[in-house]
Order: structure tokens, then C-alpha cells, then sequence
């Protein structure tokens, strides 16, 4: 790995941390919210930005890891990691179970197989109100969300386990971005035929990406249900589906920190808008179209095309 | 030895080869013309298994092909460059060739290889493969999958568009393969290309091989050409 990229990563990481020190208490919140949300980004490149896989119902594996371990804390008392453990074995379980057959099918239909199993999820939380307490979702109680002896619930301690598991995810995506998997992974994204002619089983990496999309995607969930300590249908629904992809694209698809970027900006820029407007989502629905009109590659996508080609 | 034998294939309801037979043997190139739609390109395709034949059998040193899925067709030891090239657009030089290599598992110093036979590679190797000229693209196609040490390559009109320098490296290379032991199958519209390269030159209409003629015994006002090319 080059010096710069190495040194650009930590940056980012560097940032973060120094946003929790000189930023007011209001954006601590919000940044470890942020940061978990982009865990959910990071998973969601992996199977989009990489391998190009428009999936509609990436709210299954985010709830798969959110439920797995909201309910383990809630109902079984079991240590804090393990509940945590269990976001992304659901996750990416789910996304290898749906995958085996979802990945027999390519591009709209695709995207509507995820989305409608995306939605008997999210159906099936609110038939199974009697222990998921459905839209009105479960609050985890204090003394479930500790980890190690870290008491999650703290604002500081929230921030820094956030940024722990952002920095875990991220390392993560920088070692499949950069590995013979993430150029396989590209390369199908970029031609799924020639690929093939190359001696590229399809199908398989396909679903080796989109499990490790559904393990990121469940870490995030589990990080959410502990993090926050609630656990709601509303946190599975269709939006939940939307906003990575909407992430992704403005942060920059197929770049490892673009998720981050992405995640950010939009997060900031909902908060501003609605400041100012009831009509916040017109504000940020008139954003994303002008970054499609000026930046089609995102905003780290197009900073790469124009002077960074290194950028990974 | 690449054969095909008695291999009918087409699209949906429309069959473009009928019966069609062929082999190739290690060193060898046989080329392929005819007029467009005569289904020379379907040839190829059917080989490398994106084009299912309905009957026949197609087989590598023995082992069946067809009964393979085309990356399984891949690693057996077919390379091939299709028509437009079709690189990884977004990937660099280096990576395009790193895929090839990884497909089967070859060592470093096969893209050494590939890399003294097209040394203007050598230049762009961190480069996006889009950003490169035609006749570079066609050099990073052929050398990627040269980087699978194929046992046979299929190309298809690689010297289509090309400026004439690059169509007489592009025959070196074919040469330079002959003597390494590869069989090559070329899908070429040009005569003297075709004249200058290959061992036996196969006349496709009607689906089949209508004749098939060892390069050493055609010349460019050959009656075969003005025939199926209509030169």
C-alpha cells in the first residue's frame, strides 16, 4: 500500500477523532450516528460500488444485524459483544441466503427480488409485534448496552466504539478494494461477460461480495440497536434501503472513503435544511440532482477522475 | 487439439451454425473468413461457451467443452479477444493484466512476457485502460489473455480499425505464439492479413465450413476469396 493512501486514510480516521474534541457536544450525536450509518454505506459499496449490484433491499441485512442483536440484548442477557457479534453474522447469513438465489437474476429484476424480500422483512417485524413490538419498536435498557465495561449509553464512550467499528469496516474496505477479490469484483461490475471469458465464476463472487455487504451492512445494525438502544420496523423499511444507495452515490461509488463523505454530507445536509425549511426534502432532493448534472461520479468519485487517479 | 465436431448453435429460434466441424491443433492458426452474418464470430463464441450448442461436441485435448460453463471453458485454456476489444475501462494497465494473471493462476513473469512483446504496455502500466489508444486497447486485450497462458486464443478481427503498424505487430504476435506451441483460431476480414498468418484458411457460409485451404496453396486473387469474401 502507498504512503499517501495509508496517510489519507488515517487522515480521515485523525478527522473524526478531532471533530469529537473541537466540535460542539450537539455534533457528538450526531457524528456517531453518522459514522454507524456509513458503516452501512461502507457495506453497501461493497455490493454496488464494487461489484454493481443495484440491490433495493439492503434494509434486510441492516435489520437482520439490528434485530439479531437488539433482541439478543433485550431478551437474553447475554454479554455485550455477543449481541454485538450477532449484527453481522445475521447480516451477512441473510445476504448469503437471499443471495443464492437473488444472484440468479441480474439488473431489474434484481432489484426488485431484494426489494420484495426487503419487505416480507420488514412485514414479518410487524406480524411478529408480540416480541418485536412492531413500528413501536424496543428500547435496550442500560445495563444491556455495555461493552467490556464500557457503558454505551455514555455520549463519549458512544463516539469512540462508533468510530472503532468505522475504522474496523473501513480497513476492511480498503483491504477488499485493493485485494485480487475487489478487482475481480470491479471488473464484474465493469464486464460481467468478458469476466466470464477470463475464467470468473460470476455468481460466486457475486455472492462472496454480497456477504461481505450483508456482514457490514449487519455490523452497522447491531451497532445501531446497542449504540442508540432502540430497535424499530422503521429502522428496516424501504428508506433504509434508499439512503445508502443515495450515500453512496454523493459520497462516490466504488471509492472506499466516499461512503463516509457521502454519509456526511447528506446527514448535514437534511440537518441544515430542515433548519431552514419544512420543505427539507425538496432542498436535498434539488442537491442530488445537481450533483448527478455536475459529479454522475459522486464527490470523491469525481475528485479521483479529475486529480487523483490513486485514490483507491 | 481443439475440435468441434458436427456443432450446431444459434440465437432463440435462429440457428447459425449447422453441423459445423473443425480442429485446431498446438501452433497452428486457422483462419476464419467469410461474409458478414456468415457466422464466424458464433464459431467463437460457441467455443468459449456464451453461445450453447444444440447438438455436437466440442473438446480440448479430449476433454469436453461443451457440457462447461464459459469460465469453466476459460480456465481450461481458451483465451479470448472479442470484437471491440472490451477491456476493464476503469482498471489500469497493471490491473487489467493482474486479472488475466489471476484467472489461472499464472506467476509474475508471465506478464513479463507480455510485457516484451508489447512494450508500449510497459509505458501505460498505471494508466486506465479507457484513456488508451485503439491499437494499445487491442494490445492490452490480447495481452490480457495471453497472461492465462491459453492453450488456444480466439480472436476476433483484431486488426480491425488498426493503423498498419499495428496490424504487422499485431501478425508478429500471432507468429511469436505459433512458435510458443498456442493454437490460435482468428476471425479476419483482410486478405493479406489472413495470407501473411495462417497455416490454413477455413471459408465459413451456410453455417458451416464450405472449404478449407492451406494458406501455402491460396493467393490474393485466389477464386476461394472472391467467393466468400467477394474480394
Amino acid at each position: 500500500m502507498t504512503a499517501r493512501i495509508l496517510w489519507t486514510h488515517v487522515g480521515a480516521l485523525a478527522a473524526l477523532l478531532a471533530a469529537h474534541v473541537l466540535l460542539p457536544a450537539y455534533h457528538h450525536g450526531n457524528l456517531a450516528r453518522i459514522m454507524v450509518l456509513a458503516i452501512y454505506a461502507t457495506g453497501y459499496n461493497i455490493a454496488f460500488g464494487y461489484t454493481g449490484l443495484l440491490s433495493l433491499g439492503h434494509a434486510l441485512f441492516f435489520g437482520a444485524g439490528l434485530y439479531a442483536a437488539g433482541l439478543t440484548a433485550y431478551y437474553t442477557g447475554l454479554p455485550g459483544w455477543l449481541a454485538l457479534l450477532a449484527g453481522p453474522v445475521a447480516g451477512g447469513a441473510v445476504a448469503l441466503a437471499l443471495g443464492s438465489f437473488a444472484l440468479r437474476t441480474a439488473g431489474v429484476a434484481f432489484m426488485i427480488v431484494t426489494l420484495m424480500f426487503a419487505q416480507a422483512f420488514h412485514l414479518a417485524i410487524l406480524y411478529l409485534g408480540r416480541w418485536t413490538r412492531g413500528d413501536e419498536g424496543l428500547v435496550i435498557a442500560r445495563a444491556s448496552r455495555q461493552l467490556f465495561g464500557l457503558d454505551l449509553a455514555d455520549g463519549s464512550v458512544r463516539f469512540l466504539v462508533a468510530w472503532a467499528l468505522f475504522a474496523l469496516t473501513m480497513v476492511a474496505a480498503l483491504i477488499i478494494a485493493r485485494s485480487g477479490l475487489g478487482r475481480v469484483m470491479v471488473a464484474m461490475r465493469e464486464n460481467e461477460e468478458r469476466s466470464r471469458m477470463l475464467g470468473y465464476d460470476p455468481y460466486m463472487t457475486k455472492l462472496i461480495a454480497l456477504g461481505l455487504s450483508g456482514a457490514m451492512s449487519g455490523l452497522a445494525g447491531g451497532a445501531y440497536a446497542l449504540l442508540f438502544g432502540y430497535v424499530g420496523a422503521s429502522l428496516a423499511s424501504v428508506q433504509y434501503s434508499i439512503l445508502p444507495l443515495l450515500y453512496v452515490l454523493l459520497g462516490g461509488a466504488g471509492t472506499v472513503l466516499g461512503p463516509l463523505i457521502g454519509t456526511v454530507a447528506m446527514f448535514y445536509l437534511i440537518d441544515l435544511a430542515s433548519n431552514v425549511t419544512d420543505a427539507h426534502q425538496l432542498v436535498t432532493g434539488a442537491a442530488l440532482v445537481l450533483l448527478i448534472l455536475f459529479a454522475p461520479r459522486g464527490i470523491l468519485g469525481s475528485i479521483r477522475d479529475r486529480f487523483a487517479r490513486w485514490i483507491p | 487439439m481443439l475440435t468441434l465436431d458436427r456443432v450446431t448453435s444459434g440465437y432463440d429460434a435462429v440457428i447459425v451454425l449447422r453441423d459445423l466441424s473443425l480442429s485446431v491443433s498446438g501452433g497452428e492458426v486457422l483462419c476464419l473468413m467469410g461474409r458478414n452474418g456468415a457466422g464466424k464470430t458464433t464459431i467463437l463464441r460457441t467455443i468459449m461457451g456464451l453461445v450453447r450448442p444444440r447438438s455436437g461436441q466440442i473438446r480440448l485435448d479430449g476433454r469436453r467443452l461443451d457440457t462447461q460453463p464459459a469460465h469453466g471453458i476459460a480456465r481450461a485454456g481458451i483465451g479470448y479477444v472479442p470484437q471491440g476489444r472490451r477491456l476493464f475501462g476503469d482498471l489500469s494497465v497493471a490491473q487489467n493484466l493482474t486479472i488475466g494473471l489471476m484467472a489461472r493462476d499464472r506467476p509474475q513473469r508471465t506478464r513479463e512476457t507480455v510485457l516484451q512483446l508489447f512494450p508500449r504496455l510497459r509505458e501505460r502500466l498505471n494508466q486506465p485502460a479507457r484513456t488508451l489508444s485503439g491499437g494499445e486497447q487491442q494490445m492490452l486485450a490480447i495481452g490480457r489473455a495471453l497472461c492465462m497462458e491459453p492453450k488456444v486464443l480466439l480472436l476476433d478481427e483484431p486488426s480491425e480499425g488498426l493503423q498498419p503498424s499495428m496490424i504487422a505487430l499485431i501478425r508478429d504476435t500471432i507468429d511469436a505464439l505459433r512458435r510458443t506451441g498456442v493454437a490460435t483460431i482468428l476471425v479476419e476480414q483482410r486478405v493479406d492479413t489472413a495470407l501473411a498468418v495462417a497455416d490454413r484458411i477455413g471459408f465459413v457460409a451456410g453455417g458451416r465450413i464450405a472449404e478449407c485451404h492451406p494458406a501455402s496453396d491460396l493467393g490474393p486473387d485466389s477464386e476461394a476469396f472472391h467467393r466468400h469474401v467477394g474480394v
